[in-house]
Parts: C-alpha cells; structure tokens; sequence
C-alpha cells in the first residue's frame, strides 16, 4: 500500500468519522488493501482514535470561543460545536487560528442583532488586538500634525456594539442574574493600546473609524468637521495607524 | 550527544522555583506555544512569550521538542514549522532538537488538511526513506542532533514490509539511514505494550539503544478499554522498572525528561512533579555512575 494512499485514507476517516467507503475514494489501492484498511476501520481502536480526535477538536473550539458560547443555552452550543467539527473545524492546534475561524462560523448562525453576535464580534475583536498587543508601542501624536498625514483604520481594531451593559451580560454570563432585553447600542472600541483591549467609545469615534477603510490625510479629515482630540485619541489607542507608505518613510 | 541529566517541558503554571535550585538540568521548549499562526501559516514567534520562556529558564540549557512538523506526511511536511525554528534557533540556542514519529496532516488538491490527531506511520521501506531523507537534512540544517520519539497508537495491524517488521523496525531502520537519534519515550512503549498486548521488555530489547539519544517518562489514564498515554499523573512503576532496564545500555542518552502536559498541571501539583525529577534523578545517577 502505498503511503499516501494509507494516509489519505486514515486521515480522512478519522477526520469524517465515516464508513470505509468513502474514505477510500478515488485512491489506488487494491482490493485486499481496502480489506485491510476496513479491519482498522472497524476496530476499537481506531473508534477510540476517532472519540480522541473528536474529543481535543471540541476542546479547541469549546476554549477558542468560550465567551461566545457562555451565553447560549447548552444546546446551542453543542449543536454550533457539532456543526463545527463536523465539517473539519477544530483541528488547528493553535488557539488564536482556530478561535477566530470559529468565531467568524458563529456570527454566520447567531441571529443579528442578538447578545451572542455582540459577544462574539467582541471576542473576535480582543483576540485580534491582542495578537499585536505585545508588539505595539503608542505612536507620537505629533506625526499627525505633518500635512501629508495619511492614516487608515487599523486591522487590529473594531467598534462593537452591545445591546446592553457588558457588565449586566456578564452578569448573566455567570447566572448572577437574567439576560437583559435588547436596549439601544452601547460602542466599545477594542484596540491593542488600550488597558484590557477595550473601553466605551461615543458615535463620533465610531463614524471616523468607518471612514478610514480608506486611507485619508489628517488634514482632510479636520475639514470634514472631525476633531484632532478624536483623531488622537484613537490614533494612541492603536485604532487607527499610519498607512504603509507612510510607515516606510519612518 | 552532552549528557545534561534531568529535564522538564517548559510549563507556564509552574513555579518558578522548580526551574531553579538544581531540580532540574535542562528545559525541553516546544516553541509552537511561543508562535500565533497567521493567515497562510506562517509561525509567527511572539516575542513577550519568548522572554517569558527564557526568563523562566534562566541560564539552564535548553533542547527543542516540535509538534507541529509532521514529519512523516507524505504530501509534505510543515516547512512553515522549520522556518520558524530556523529564527527560534538564532534567538535561542539548543543542544539538540526533536520530534514525533507521525503524521498529522494529508493533501487534499493543493490544500493540507489537518487531521487533529496525531497518527501512526506504517513499517514499510516507503516511510523509511520518506522520514529518513528528510531527517537528515533537519539534522544538517540545525547542525544538531535530531531526534525522532516512538509514539503511542491504539490502531492494530498497520500495514508493514516484512523487510522493516514492526514500529520498533521502523524507528530503527529510520534512525541509522536517516543518521538521527531515537527520543526514547517509555511511556509510549508502556501504552504500546499493554494495548497491542506486547512485552515492553522484548520491544526495547530490539531497538537500537546505542542510537537512543533522550528519555521521556510520563503518566496516562485508563479510558475505554485504552491505557491512553495523557500525560497527567504520575509515571507508572512498570515505566520506572523499563527506565532502571533501559537507561545503563544507552551510552549516548543525554537526559530524562518527566512529561506534563500544561492543562494537567494544576490536578498533578508542583509537589508531585518535583517528587518525579528526584526519583528520575536518583535512577541517572545510578545509572551514570555504574
């Protein structure tokens, strides 16, 4: 048996948990090296090999996600973890990857709005700040009184909105009491500058930090009626950088 | 091969002071906790993790024990794993640098899939030359040692050339033409032993023991009918007696080293963990100076 053949075919039925047959498609191997195969297949030990890897990919989605799935019922939470490793998910065994691949499954399944996705786009957020969080170091303000400034919004950062006080989902979170009706927005910017990744952050922050999907130069920005006190606080939060061009010229 | 004596994982819930105080000789790093993985899979090291690591370790010495290379993948083995440790290696020297005899990942068109497990290589002449080519260029990319650790397996009658025989074959036949060295993990032999129905003794009387370069010694749990190799208790006394059997005829073993796994950690307790360096301690000593 050839060893890719041994392999593809082990590997896929561990990862899919189903009969031999499939397993072995479109492989080359002969009709007493399928047999073979099935007597792995059927074992008690390769049920045991499937159950570990079942068991480890859960796990590594049950912690990639842990905030997300704490404020659903267990059912649904099971039933997004099934889904989950069920279609190949959990088997990245490091934990910023395969938590922000799960997270992004979830926002598609959680209805929008609800208390989940906020949570969920808030836990995606924090892990994309503090990815970089040991790396960054507050730039100097005074870059952006150079006229030909151009900033971007940052990739680390994001403005989430709750629909209620994080402190009362919280609260639920840990069944210290009911899971608040739906209320207006509550912004939080969550940005790898920031004490903790995150802190409240007012309309005005969020719509500059929309408009700069673009790069734009400080100096258009003041025009459009913002304010340099905005521009600089979420410069030093890290929500907003420098464009690469104008990195390189640093 | 320098003969450092006792080691342990780097664990980031252990105490300081178990790295300090002479109870152990040397830290195995698995820098794959000290990378994030980006977008297209690079293996990015994460500097505040490595000065955390290498403050922890201080002046001790240090050897390299990867996880994510899958080495014996056919399709191809995890070059963004070698990449990274070619910029560990500059950052920290390591005395000598190992892996686990397995696959993890297969092809799938021009993706790699990853299989979340761990799985075992056959004994055929195909996987010999597969993981032996490819041995001896880690070896002399790192300029090294390298080292391949026996794994546990709970999968009966894996395909085999009557040329190679067995695991133990395999593992021999991998280390002379791949002129690398065997990790020597008894627990894994242990696991291997009680689920496959073999003598542990008879199995490492036919391995190669002039070839074994490190010792593991680790703890595992019952689970479905399986003695699963779960590194989280304390080492069986049978996995003791195969150390005290195996350690006096292996002249180039550089060390012993008492795995943990991090999440078990808290349930095994620093107290235990520094009462198995000792006992590990005790049967080098004995051993070295026979």
């Amino acid at each position: 048996m050839s060893l890719i053949a041994f392999q593809t075919a082990l590997g896929r039925t561990v990862r899919a948990r189903q009969g031999a047959q499939i397993s072995c498609e479109g492989l080359d191997l002969s009709e007493q090296e399928r047999h073979n195969l099935v007597r792995i297949f059927e074992s008690s030990g390769f049920r045991a090999t499937a159950r570990i890897q079942r068991s480890w990919c859960e796990s590594r989605a049950a912690i990639g996600a842990r905030l997300t799935l704490s404020i659903l019922p267990l059912a649904q939470r099971r039933e997004l973890i099934r889904e989950w490793v069920d279609g190949g998910g959990g088997t990245n065994s490091f934990f910023a990857a395969e938590a922000a691949a799960f997270l992004e499954f979830i926002a598609q399944r959680v209805p929008d709005p609800s208390h989940a996705l906020s949570l969920c786009r808030l836990e995606h957020a924090v892990l994309c700040a503090e990815a970089v969080a040991a790396q960054f170091i507050p730039p100097d303000v005074a870059q952006l009184d150079e006229p030909e400034c151009m900033v971007c919004a940052s990739p680390h950062a994001a403005f989430v909105a709750l629909f209620a006080e994080l402190e009362q989902l919280l609260l639920a979170i840990e069944g210290q009491g009911p899971l608040p009706p739906m209320s207006e927005p509550h912004i939080l910017l969550v940005a790898p500058g920031l004490p903790g990744f995150a802190r409240p952050a007012d309309t005005a922050e969020a719509a500059l930090w929309r408009s700069l999907a673009e790069p734009q130069r400080v100096e258009t920005l003041l025009h459009q009626g913002n304010v340099l006190a905005t521009i600089e606080a979420l410069w030093t939060a890290g929500a907003i950088e420098a464009t690469l061009h104008e990195r390189a010229l640093r | 091969m320098a003969a450092l004596g006792i080691g342990l994982p780097y664990l980031q819930q252990l105490p300081l002071e178990v790295y300090r105080g002479g109870i152990v000789d040397f830290v195995e790093v698995t820098p794959e906790v000290l990378c994030r993985e980006r977008r297209g899979g690079t293996l990015e090291l994460l500097p505040d993790r490595l000065k955390r690591a290498q403050d922890v370790c201080g002046a001790l010495p240090i050897v390299v024990h990867g996880v994510e290379l899958s080495i014996g993948s056919a399709h191809s083995c995890n070059t963004a794993y070698l990449e990274m440790l070619d910029r560990f290696q500059t950052l920290w020297p390591f005395q000598w640098h190992s892996e686990h005899l397995i696959f993890q990942t297969i092809g799938q068109d021009a993706h790699t899939l990853n299989i979340g497990v761990p799985m075992p290589m056959p004994a055929t002449v195909e996987a010999v030359q597969l993981v032996a080519g490819r041995s001896a260029a880690i070896k002399q990319r790192y300029g090294v040692p390298f080292l391949l650790e026996n794994t546990a397996h709970y999968l009966p009658e894996l395909p085999s050339d009557p040329e190679i025989g067995d695991d133990v074959g395999l593992m021999n036949a991998i280390c002379e033409q791949g002129d690398c060295l065997q990790l020597l993990d008894l627990h894994n032999v242990w696991c291997n032993a009680v689920n496959h129905h073999r003598d542990p003794f008879a199995m490492i009387d036919h391995m190669r023991l002039d070839r074994v370069g490190e010792f593991h010694v680790a703890g595992g749990s019952w689970q479905e009918g399986f003695w699963m190799d779960a590194h989280d208790s304390r080492v069986p006394e049978q996995v003791w007696e195969l150390l005290e059997y195996t350690l006096p005829r292996t002249p180039q073993a550089g060390g012993v080293v008492f795995e943990v796994l991090e999440e078990h950690v808290p349930g095994i307790g620093a107290d235990l963990i520094v009462n198995e360096l000792a006992r590990a301690r005790g049967i080098w000593n004995r051993c070295r100076s026979s």
